[in-house]
């Protein structure tokens, strides 16, 4: 989608990840050794790193936008380039996600201006994930850089 | 935790300088592969025209300093919560071979309930050329120190 085509209060469904016990040990071991500690102590389930929640999110943006580009591609439209976000902003979390919770993400834009440069628009998007049982555990709001449509000239 | 950091361990406006991790292609394009498949953080050639070779994912940044944040302090102090990261600014790409370290400042802090007290900080994290790679300001609450003698 080009910058053009995004409009705020515009929300999408991102689809769903589960958080098995290896996931979550497994991103405590390369970044969180508190979890791994945790591990080693048994009893209470396993809490997944906040950062893994919303890296997360990140992962379900990327495959539901493959998902619209080979859905473009296939149209024989021309593909927006791919821009960098600068960054995002309030993130917390309702509560924590164990291991065997499964969180379906969503976001809505809420935010759209155009830079100094013509072929990028700033969006501003809110992201959210909640749990099985309907608790939000993630919430953020992330800028990203959008391609402009523009006519060839 | 006995002689855990405490919030009374912290000091409005230091600033502390701490890790160290080179960041590899293939790390990169693992956690990249797991969390943000995108043709510049998967493969350095598909990245030329877009961000002139590989770079890292921001996500991958912020688990790195998350990593060198527990190695430093956070897996020996008394953190009761990390409520938010209230701004993380991805201002300079991270590529293949980087070397990254941290400056962190205490910019508040506050007494709660509890007994706890919560800071905010402000970390850097910085690359071999002394630039700001990426900013992250968040919040931890931290018990407090017990007084001799209390309950």
């Amino acid at each position: 989608m080009f910058y053009d085509d995004f409009h705020i209060g515009q929300a999408a469904d991102l689809g769903q990840a589960t958080f098995s016990r290896e996931a979550i040990l497994a991103y405590g071991r390369r970044f969180d050794p508190r979890i791994v500690a945790r591990a080693a102590e048994g009893g209470a389930p396993l809490a997944a790193s906040g950062l893994h929640v919303a890296a997360a999110a990140m992962r379900r943006l990327v495959d539901a936008r493959n998902a619209l580009r080979t859905a473009i591609a296939g149209r024989g439209e021309t593909l927006p380039e791919l821009g960098v976000s600068p960054g995002f902003k309030d993130m917390r979390w309702g509560r924590p996600v164990l291991e065997g919770d499964v969180v379906r993400y969503s976001m809505e834009t809420i935010s759209k201006r155009e830079t100094s440069k013509p072929k990028w628009g700033l969006i501003g998007n809110r992201f959210r994930g909640v749990n099985q049982r309907g608790e939000e555990v993630l919430v953020f709001s992330s800028l990203v850089l959008v391609a402009r449509r523009l006519s060839k000239g | 935790m006995p002689n855990a950091l405490v919030f009374e361990d912290f000091s409005l406006d230091e600033i502390v300088d701490y890790g160290s991790v080179v960041v590899s292609a293939d790390e990169i394009i693992a956690f990249a592969r797991e969390f943000d498949p995108q043709p510049f953080h998967l493969d350095d050639e598909a990245a030329r025209g877009a961000t002139g070779g590989l770079i890292a994912s921001g996500w991958h940044t912020a688990a790195l300093l998350l990593r060198m944040n527990c190695d430093a302090f956070l897996t020996r102090a008394a953190v009761v919560d990390e409520p938010e990261i209230e701004e993380i600014c991805w201002q300079l790409p991270v590529r293949p071979g980087d070397r990254l370290r941290v400056r962190r400042r205490m910019l508040a802090g506050r007494v709660l309930d509890g007994p706890t007290g919560e800071v905010e900080f402000l970390y850097e994290v910085v690359n071999q050329d002394e630039l700001v790679a990426m900013t992250q300001r968040s919040l931890v609450v931290f018990e407090r120190r017990r007084e001799p003698g209390a309950a």
